[in-house]
């Protein structure tokens, strides 16, 4: 099977499930509708590890498929077109992988509940839009992903449709992450004119750094390309539509909102890495966009009393992390910052994912996850308990779980950005000192919430009912598997002997990205990352430190207890730096009374219309009464305009 | 010898009189008959000049002219008699439901003294079978 | 018979057959609803089943005729032989003793997908109509039958005046339909604004058509010929006979444009040749010849100030043409601010006929535009399309998205949706390039396709609770799910999501508007509106989605009859599913009707190139020298 075709069936098998779970319900099997969606999974993360293989063993990592017309016309070519290289296979196995350890623990959370079928179903079509996405050779099908990960995520979030706070949430998550795509398609186009109207992405990169367009032009196409990863990833200014988005259910939040679907704008700019490297302005831009959002959504994660808010705004910061590597870019070789950023995507899909399933875990047991009703959970779940330790740890950047690799890869790339002669080192400086900043809140966050769920007193709220107990083995292996994955993928693929690295170089985007970085800043491209001992060590201190204030003030669990000159930043933290309500004074309520003007201004634009057509009825008025319906009344009108027909015809032909 | 401008003469006062007598009577016939004579006078017209300029094209138009009148008869009898059936009566005052909205109708002048009431002659019975009783025929005009 | 033979049977048939329908309908009106119901929905099928059959056997000879460079190449057009482009020998009423008005019906890439899309709604408002009407459902579906064939044949008209006749006539069956069987108590009034509104924008089309027949007729050449190309020294170029037929009048066009500059540079190398003369005469004693040079030098400056101001006139004038030839399809359309009749007509209708109304009526606003504005007024669509009717257009999308969030009444709501799409589909015609145009004209389609399946899902609602008002549901996913996710697929069609309808066409309306070739700013401003009205699309879509469909369980608490209201009966999900099966076949498959479009679009781009270049000569396109810039 050649390695296209593989790839095909990777991304046909999850349709297919989810094709197949659709006809479950005529069928009365809708219990069973777990099995397309396990089977599908499996069976594509099965053929995307065996497709990770072979493109690791090709001599040329790049394998494209005869193009598929879509559409076309004009200049406008648009086909189903995939690529498999390093990188896009990469991200392939990781989303399949994770995709079918949390189908799998979906069976055991899911149980029972009255959607099961159209749950596995849109889940069947989100990993096959991720896969399309990932494996898109062609800009518009690659938004064609895009827009499908987007609904699968609304449709998901809003999964308990009768829950008005779930209805805000979907809509909210669409039509942000919408707000981003309106830049998105405008980059786009941008770079399809200014790459002499290529959509094909290989081909487009390749038009692009021959035919380099103004900078301008570039930079501008590279922000708006931006613009839709801020808003797919979550990133500030479009952050706040993610914690909202814990609404759906909880494997739908480690899936969608943590593994997968939100770092779509990482790889996005992944992918895009050679016109990024050409745009010094824009991949700053970048990196301080990240830095401000791993601080921001660190600090907003800090206050938070929901396990699964705390979680979710710990996915913004690390989606921020991995913005920060991508803004180096232009500044160290394209390579490096890339080869950190999607190993950072890699870890964090699972440490992440194992924490949202762990938080499932207790959140099936307790009925909530609301941190100050419940406590003191590790002995009465203690593989859920042993499992969220390591994935917290991990998360933290505690050495050597994989967060630490990973994360230590990102400040070393900044601290390498700082230091080249970019002419945004100061920036770059910037962001490095948020990064440590967000890099110790991380580690004080994250320990903070297992301390308050696991340690102290065991404490059982009252909707927990018969269900507090450790969850079912369905659901306790995955957690188990991701346990593994995020203990040991960090040091199993990067740290000895740079594989990973190595590996996503060359993809041939990121070995285009190289070249131009080389022609541009006449400095040879760095073969693989070194490691920083300083960094490493600075990284450390501040992930123990992080860990350390947590320990003292929480070790005891119970209810939780601020050092009261505190008191002040934690409710600014809780209550989100009422972010939201300034969202909603300043764009959300002015849109609406814009809306409702517009509705009062076109009675008025109406009733212009209506003025128009006075003119005729007024006149009207006057020859009313000329029609009274006599017929001898008209006849006589008939003859005295004869009359004054003829008497001027004869005047003028007499005279 | 008569010429043409007493054949003019002629048509002019047949389409005067016509014309006067639509405007002035009410009654549908007579108004119909009227129009009729008008029709006439400028047929008249058309003969005459054919006979002025001695070709036959005026008198094509005239039996046009007079076939045409024949079908409007047809058509205006017909409509006359659906607009009695409904409304019992032929003054052309009565129908004056086409005027616009808001204008008020014409008020009702009293016409001239109608003829008293023809005294109620025997009639011969109708040829044919003999009506059966208690029937009434339906009033035709 | 050939193919062709056979064709332009059909291109008279098509048509009539409706009307011929609309007369049976009539008379079994007296038999009873449900036989005039029967005969609709089986003619309806039938009919729709001839036009695709017709499509097919037309979709060989599209691809085979020989395409005429410089107009439209309408083929299979009765009573004209083989792929004639001349016009028909079947001649309605001559104007002047050389030319007349034609009876020229024909088929093109660009009027045979409408075709299919005006037969397609007219089933679907059959179908969506269904039992509702029971005030003389005769006269009902015979109207509906009469606005079906003169929508299509304003679609197959190459006669302007023909074209603008139907165009009209479309407005008395229209009337009627909102007026007679209309819903609301506003039916008459709002049947009459339609009607008064759309006739008043008409008109100045009609002054408009008018005007480019009388300033352009055929260029007749030295040889007595027509001859299309500017002159060449002192070669003249005659007046030659007026024609209606649009392929002529879209070479006649340009030949002018062409023409009258060149008559000045003519009249400029006279007059200074005369000037040479008077220069030469006056160092000669000889004062007869002095005297004549004179009087030579003072009428080739009589002749130049002349053709001069002829010049003048004819850029003054193509303003004002463009400007009366497009007013009717403006409104038609509507682009605002002339769409105030629009949100009344389309919540006044049954939502059959809303249905209708959007789905087939409104595209005879943009079709006109392709099909006279753009062709029979290149340069002035150069100069004035973008700013003028772009800007408007720009203005409308984002204003119209705004109304459609603030109306409650979900009619409303999807009629402003309706002007917003719509006013993106201006956009992108006036991007004046392939894309631009075959952008336009597949979302003609689309937009019928996911507005359509948006109204018939209304008619679900109202067929339930007599109301459509979003305030009155809620939680409707729970009570009824088949017809949620039918209402979701199609707010997700509306909101261009990839695989539905609406993707493909908006996204190659943004490529169109991305031509380097357009006022840069000017085009990257309004792609710019035109990506955020898909943003705001969404967003009134969405809420409203939240509003009826999430959420626990509202609904109005006197359902409209005596049963309880169900799911989605076996004939809605049958409408239903094949709306959404056409969307998603739109969405996935739209490369067909791009195909069929192709030659036209590319004709007539290639017509406003040419304008380009004589409007801002010297003008080529910036970056698109390298591989990609061909084809256009």
């Amino acid at each position: 099977m050649s390695e296209t075709t593989l790839a095909m069936a990777v991304v046909l098998l999850p349709l297919l499930a989810a094709v197949a779970t659709t006809v479950l319900r005529p069928l009365r099997l809708v219990h069973l509708a777990h099995v397309p969606a396990v089977v599908g999974f499996g069976a594509a993360a099965v053929l995307a590890f065996w497709l990770l293989l072979q493109v690791q063993d090709a001599k040329v990592p790049s394998f494209i498929n005869a193009p598929i017309p879509w559409f076309s016309l004009g200049n406008l070519r648009v086909t189903v077109s995939i690529h498999v290289d390093p990188l896009s296979a990469t991200m392939l196995a990781t989303v399949t992988f994770v995709a079918a350890w949390i189908a799998i623990f979906s069976a055991g959370y899911m149980h029972g509940d009255s959607g099961y079928d159209r749950y596995f179903a849109v889940m069947g079509l989100f990993v096959f839009s991720m896969c399309l996405l990932v494996l898109a050779n062609n800009f518009l099908l690659l938004v064609a992903g895009w827009e499908g990960v987007g609904l699968c995520s609304y449709l998901l979030v809003g999964y308990y449709y009768a829950k008005p706070s779930a209805a805000a949430a979907a809509r909210k998550a669409f039509l942000v992450t919408r707000l981003g795509d309106v830049g998105f398609l405008l980059g786009i186009f941008l770079l399809w004119q200014a790459g002499h109207y290529e959509m094909n992405l290989n081909q487009l990169f390749t038009n692009l750094v021959l035919h380099p367009p103004s900078d301008g032009t570039l930079t501008t196409a590279c922000l708006l390309l931006f613009c839709g990863a801020v808003g797919k990833s979550a990133q500030f200014p479009l952050y706040v539509w993610l914690p909202d988005a814990m609404e759906g259910p909880t494997p739908v939040s480690a899936l969608i909102h943590a593994a997968t679907m939100v770092t779509a704008g990482v790889y996005l700019l992944a992918r895009c890495a050679p016109i990024y490297a050409m745009s010094s302005a824009a991949t700053a831009t970048v990196a301080l966009i990240g830095g401000i959002t791993a601080c921001l959504a660190a600090f907003l994660a800090v206050g938070q009393t929901d396990l699964k808010r705390v979680l979710a705004y710990s996915t913004v910061s690390q989606l921020g992390f991995m913005f920060m590597a991508l803004g180096c870019m232009r500044a160290i070789t394209p390579g490096i910052a890339v080869a950190a950023a999607i190993f950072h995507l890699f870890t964090h899909a699972f440490f992440k994912a194992l924490l949202f399933l762990g938080s499932g875990s207790v959140m099936h047991a307790m009925g909530g996850v609301d941190i100050r009703k419940f406590g003191g959970l590790r002995r009465l779940m203690p593989v859920t308990h042993l499992t969220f330790l390591a994935g917290a740890a991990a998360l933290a950047g505690i050495p050597p779980l994989a967060g630490f690799w990973s994360k230590d890869q990102i400040l070393d790339a900044l601290n390498e950005a700082c230091d080249s002669d970019s002419p945004n080192g100061a920036i770059y400086a910037i962001v490095l000192g948020l990064a440590l900043i967000a890099a110790a809140m991380t580690a004080f966050y994250t320990f903070r919430a297992y301390f308050l769920t696991f340690w102290g007193e065991e404490r059982i709220p009252p909707e927990a009912g018969h269900h507090a107990h450790e969850s079912p083995w369905v659901m306790l292996a995955p957690l188990c598997v991701l346990a593994v994955g995020a203990v040991f993928a960090g040091i199993a693929v990067e740290p000895f002997g740079n594989g990973f690295s190595h590996f996503l170089s060359r993809s041939p985007s990121v070995e285009l990205a190289n070249v131009v970085y080389a022609k541009q800043t006449n400095l040879i491209p760095i073969e693989h990352p070194h490691l920083n001992l300083t960094v490493a060590g600075v990284g450390m201190g501040l992930a123990f430190l992080g860990f350390g204030l947590a320990a003292v003030l929480y070790r005891k669990g119970g209810p939780e207890v601020v050092p009261p000159m505190l008191v002040p930043v934690f409710e600014a933290s809780k209550n989100k730096l009422y972010v939201d309500e300034i969202y909603n004074a300043t764009v959300v309520k002015p849109a609406e009374v814009l809306a409702t003007a517009s509705r009062q201004v076109d009675g008025a634009v109406g009733s212009l219309a209506r003025l128009v057509a006075f003119l005729p009825k007024a006149v009207g008025t006057f020859l009313r009464p000329l029609q009274n319906g006599l017929v001898q009344f008209y006849a006589l009108g008939m003859v005295l305009g004869l009359a004054v027909f003829l008497t001027l015809v004869v005047a003028r032909f007499t005279r | 010898m008569i010429g043409v401008w007493h054949y003019l003469a002629v048509a002019a006062v047949l389409f005067g009189l016509g014309l006067v007598g639509f405007l002035t009577r009410r009654n549908l016939i007579t108004m119909f008959l009227c129009a009729e004579l008008m029709l006439q006078g400028v047929v008249l017209n058309l003969v005459a000049f054919s006979k002025f300029h001695g070709n036959l094209s005026g008198q094509v138009f005239g039996l046009v002219v007079i076939t045409v009148a024949a079908c409007e008869a047809g058509m205006a009898m017909a409509l006359f008699v659906l607009l009695y059936r409904r409304a019992k009566t032929l003054d052309a005052s009565d129908w004056q439901g086409v005027r616009e909205d808001q204008i008020p109708a014409a008020p009702e002048e009293a016409g001239p003294p109608m003829a008293e009431p023809a005294p109620a002659y025997p009639t011969l019975t109708p040829a044919g079978a003999r009506p059966s009783a208690g029937e009434e025929a339906p009033a035709r005009v | 018979m050939d193919d062709l033979g056979i064709l332009r049977t059909l291109v008279l048939a098509l048509p009539a057959a409706p009307l011929a329908a609309a007369c049976v309908c009539a008379a079994l009106g007296r038999v009873g609803a449900g036989s005039v119901r029967r005969f609709a929905v089986g003619f309806a099928v039938v009919h729709l089943a001839a036009i695709c059959g017709s499509v097919l056997l037309a979709g060989n000879a599209l691809q085979n005729r020989a395409t005429e460079p410089g107009g439209f190449t309408p083929f299979a057009v009765p009573g004209a032989s083989g792929f004639a482009t001349a016009g028909t020998t079947y001649e309605l009423f001559p104007v002047t003793p050389a030319a007349s008005v034609q009876f020229y019906l024909g088929l093109d890439g660009f009027n045979l997908p409408l075709l299919v899309l005006a037969a397609v709604m007219t089933l679907f408002a059959i179908l969506v109509t269904g039992k509702t009407i029971t005030d003389r459902p005769g006269s009902f579906f015979g109207w509906l039958f009469v606005l079906e064939a003169f929508c299509l044949a304003a679609f197959l008209s190459f006669d302007v005046l023909l074209f603008y006749a139907f165009f009209e006539l479309t407005l008395i069956p229209s009337f009627f339909l909102i007026g007679r069987w209309g819903v609301g108590g506003g039916r008459r009034d709002a049947a009459r604004k339609f009607f008064l509104y759309t006739l008043f924008g008409s008109l100045f089309t009609l002054v408009g058509i008018v005007g480019t027949v009388l300033e352009n007729p055929t260029p007749i050449g030295a040889s007595g010929m027509p001859s299309y190309e500017p002159p060449v020294g002192n070669e003249v170029r005659k007046a030659g006979p007026l024609t209606f037929s649009i392929p002529q009048l879209m070479k006649n066009v340009p030949a002018w444009e062409g023409i009258i500059p060149v008559r000045v540079m003519q009249a400029e190398a006279v007059a200074s040749a005369a000037r040479v003369h008077v220069a030469t005469a006056l160092r000669q004693p000889n004062a007869a010849a002095k005297r004549e040079a004179a009087a030579e030098l003072a009428s080739a400056e009589k002749a130049l100030a002349a053709a001069r101001k002829d010049l003048d006139d004819r850029h003054d004038l193509r303003l004002w043409l463009f400007l009366a030839l497009a007013a009717g399809f403006l409104v038609k359309i509507p682009i605002v601010p002339f769409h105030t009749w629009l949100p009344a007509a389309y919540g006044e209708s049954p939502l059959g006929i809303t249905l209708y109304l959007a789905g087939a009526l409104a595209k005879l606003g943009t079709f006109g535009m392709l099909r006279v504005v753009i062709p029979l007024a290149p340069d002035a669509s150069v100069l004035y399309g973008l700013p003028l009717i772009g800007t408007l257009a720009a203005v409308g999308i984002v204003y119209a998205a705004f109304c459609a969030y603030a109306q409650s009444d979900l009619k409303l709501l999807a009629a402003y949706s309706s002007v917003s799409h719509l006013g993106f589909l201006a956009l992108g015609l006036f991007a004046l390039n392939t894309e631009g145009f075959g952008g336009a004209l597949l979302h003609m389609i689309n937009h019928a396709a996911s507005t359509g399946m948006l109204f018939a899902l209304l008619a679900f609602l109202y067929d339930r609770y007599r109301t459509t008002d979003s305030n009155s549901f809620g939680g409707l996913i729970a009570k009824y799910p088949r017809y949620a996710f039918f209402f979701m697929v199609a707010a997700l069609a509306g909101v261009g999501l990839p695989g539905l309808c609406n993707f493909p066409s908006e996204m190659l309306m943004m490529a169109g508007l991305f031509d380097a070739r357009n006022t840069r700013w000017v085009g990257y401003g309004l792609a710019a509106t035109a990506a955020a009205g898909i943003f705001l699309s969404s967003w009134y879509a969405f809420t409203a989605v939240r509003k009826i469909l999430f959420g626990p369980v509202i609904e109005p608490a006197q359902p409209a009859g005596d049963t309880p209201p169900v799911d989605t009966t076996r004939s809605e999900t049958r409408t239903f599913v094949l709306f959404a099966a056409l969307c998603l076949a739109l969405g996935l498959f739209p490369q067909p009707i791009l195909d069929t479009v192709k030659p036209e679009a590319e004709t007539l781009a290639k017509i406003v190139t040419k304008a380009r270049e004589r409007v801002t000569p010297g003008l080529t396109d910036p970056i698109g020298v390298g591989k990609g810039a061909t084809n256009r």
